[in-house]
């Protein structure tokens, strides 16, 4: 049963993201240069939103997915906020200073949402002996995301988009690795008869 | 929130999710850890089930029982392990019998 704060947060999270989409859509077709930011924050919300729509139907069968649809609306709602305030500077709605802070605000909250997505990947169901992989997964995607979000919040801002990027894909390419090896470790043996 | 801080404040519990790590265990391979009776494992593993901390399958007669934690969930017990670890250390200073009143006496 939703709370009113519930309720609260998920008109919310509707309203900042149809604020999103119409500004990021506007500026898309309406810029000539650069316009990969706009399709880019698009790609986002529509991520989250499905992400958040799986996460939704396995709350219908399991109530511990409560808490993480509650978490995902709420990473929703300050994202799109980010976003929105990042999309007022090439609306001509706010002064250029704030057009770092916009910038820098994305990217954290770029990071954040991996961290959100991350964290609730050991709980997913599956067969037993995937929980240790699932494990290592979730602490290396968050590890990244925290990364991601560091790099954005405190390196230079020429710097800041390398460094988090860097930071994220280590923290891929260790998950990618040890799920290899472990699958290849447990491998069945072939049969020469 | 609360039900996870619950779940993790009993250091029984606390030793159940330990042992769930290396896999999972039905519920009589992980009674067999404890001394305690089996109405009152019972209830740490309601408990853990409620905080969603655990997983539990039926497998014929057997449960067995396999960890749910989120990455979150995972450093808080961490961390309660290790204030549980430190607190358990610093407390044999800390015990043993308090001098009656003639032991007292006498000491003056």
């Amino acid at each position: 049963m939703k709370t009113n704060s519930g309720r609260f947060a998920d008109a919310l999270a509707v309203t900042i993201t149809a604020a999103v989409v119409v500004a990021s859509s506007c500026l898309f077709y309406t810029t000539s240069a650069r316009r990969w930011p706009y399709a880019l924050a698009l790609a986002v919300m529509g991520a989250a939103w499905a992400f958040r729509r799986f996460v939704h139907a396995r709350a219908a069968a399991d109530p511990a997915y409560l808490g993480a649809r509650r978490k995902v609306t709420l990473a929703i709602v300050l994202a799109g906020s980010l976003l929105a305030l990042a999309l007022l500077v090439p609306l001509g709605w706010a002064p250029a200073v704030a057009s770092q802070f916009a910038e820098r605000g994305v990217g954290v909250m770029m990071g954040v949402i991996v961290m959100v997505f991350a964290n609730v990947i050991p709980k997913q169901a599956g067969q037993a002996r995937g929980q240790a992989l699932r494990r290592v997964a979730g602490w290396a995607l968050f590890v990244g995301g925290l990364g991601y979000a560091l790099a954005w919040l405190l390196a230079p801002l020429a710097y800041a988009n390398l460094a988090a990027l860097l930071t994220l894909l280590s923290g891929f390419m260790y998950a990618a690795v040890r799920i290899t090896w472990s699958v290849l470790k447990h491998r069945p043996a072939t049969s020469i008869h | 929130m609360n039900s996870v801080f619950k779940a993790i404040s009993d250091p029984s519990r606390r030793q159940v999710l330990a042992l769930l790590r290396s896999g999972p265990l039905t519920a009589g391979e992980l009674a067999d850890h404890f001394n305690v009776s089996k109405p009152t494992m019972s209830a740490h593993f309601s408990i853990l089930r409620e905080a969603g901390l655990i997983d539990s399958t039926k497998q014929g007669k057997t449960v067995l029982y396999c960890l749910k934690l989120s990455v979150l969930e995972d450093a808080l017990l961490g961390f309660a392990q290790l204030l549980g670890s430190n607190v358990a250390a610093a407390a044999p200073l800390q015990q043993g019998p308090r001098p009656s009143s003639s032991q007292k006496k006498e000491k003056l």
